[in-house]
């Protein structure tokens, strides 16, 4: 099972060398483990995160890609949909299935056709659009909701922070 | 006759193994609440199993990268405790599995933690019960982080004429950094908005 997740893992990063997302980089953390990812993620445009760089780790399971990774910025950001620890909460990263609550539609969890490249895609998009319906942190919901313009604030102020201002 | 019906008992015992099988998922983190009962058992279950396999192990190298990887995802764990759970793992994929499923970390035997007493035993509670609640926020120097004198003349003749496809994952990331720290300075001159954040 853990070379079918290495095989996999290796043609993964061979495609996102050759043909790279804007505004992703992502790759093994050291040569000799391939199960944990270091990537970096530019913030989206007309979004408190625009111009910031964030940092992230994603963590592969050794039955991959039967199972999804868990993906966790390092360090954490604020982001309703971000637990506190940086572990990232969007339907792609939920295992296989229909979810019990029924919030999720099975197509929109994770399944072996997704990949790397549509995980981070959708770490944007999410970073974009905040579901603050299935929070992960309760304050940055109640901040992004209550208070747009402090959430804004400590979100930029994080980003400029992280580049060295 | 008889082998029939047992054939069939048969049939039906695998059908209802391999339905349990396929219905079977994770629930949504939104259902935490109502399982933490659950969970805290399942915890105590897996504390016991890691103790019981712990006294076979005679202990692990473990190097100072590998505790920065744990520290990077668990920042409120002391130094000792993670050296101490890799010692027994030799894995830090393993440790940092644990740490996200909420197990519980000793610290090496003989070893007396610098805690602080007045904390009380109800907010070490409410942290336990979910490990992914402990905040991480904050801002890593990314300059730092990836090597880059911003203030150094020649900086940018690194970065300048460069053809991002050619470069390595390593470069990449520098590469971008750099870019978003220059495009972040001239932002900065047109956003007094932004400019004050900084001052």
């Amino acid at each position: 099972m853990s070379k079918t997740a290495q095989k996999r893992l290796l043609k993964e990063l061979q495609q996102l060398i050759k043909d790279s997302p804007p505004g992703i980089v992502a790759g093994p953390k050291s040569e000799d483990n391939i199960f944990i990812w270091d990537c970096l993620i530019q913030g989206p445009p007309d979004t408190p995160y625009e111009g910031g760089i964030y940092n992230a780790e994603l963590h592969f399971p050794k039955d991959y890609p039967l199972s999804p990774p868990k993906l966790i910025f390092t360090p954490s950001i604020l982001h309703p949909n971000i637990y506190p620890n940086g572990e990232v909460c969007i339907s792609i990263l939920h295992s296989p299935g229909d979810d019990p609550n029924m919030y999720e539609l099975a197509e929109e969890r994770w399944s072996p056709v997704q990949s790397v490249e549509k995980i981070l895609l959708s770490v944007m998009s999410m970073l974009s659009e905040p579901n603050i319906e299935s929070g992960a942190n309760i304050d940055a919901c109640i901040l992004w909701r209550d208070n747009r313009p402090e959430f804004e604030r400590q979100v930029k102020l994080t980003s400029l922070k992280s580049l060295g201002f | 006759m008889d082998s029939s019906v047992l054939s069939i008992i048969i049939t039906l015992l695998l059908g209802v193994i391999i339905l349990k099988w396929f219905l079977k998922s994770d629930p949504h983190p939104s259902t935490d609440r109502i399982n933490r009962n659950q969970v805290r058992g399942t915890r105590s279950n897996n504390n016991a199993r890691s103790a019981n396999s712990n006294r076979h192990n005679n202990g692990h190298r473990v190097t100072a990268d590998m505790i920065q990887a744990v520290q990077n995802i668990a920042p409120t764990m002391d130094v000792e405790q993670i050296r101490y759970a890799l010692q027994q793992s030799g894995s830090v994929e393993i440790t940092i599995e644990r740490y996200l499923r909420g197990e519980s970390f000793p610290f090496p035997p003989g070893y007396t933690p610098n805690v602080n007493v007045g904390s009380s035993a109800r907010s070490s509670d409410e942290i336990n019960s979910d490990p992914r609640k402990r905040s991480n926020i904050k801002s890593d120097n990314l300059l730092t982080k990836f090597n880059i004198n911003i203030n150094d003349p020649n900086c940018d003749s690194e970065f300048i004429n460069v053809v991002y496809s050619d470069l390595d994952m390593d470069q990449r990331k520098r590469y971008m950094v750099w870019d978003a720290r220059r495009k972040m300075e001239k932002r900065l001159e047109n956003d007094p908005e932004l400019k004050s954040l900084v001052n």
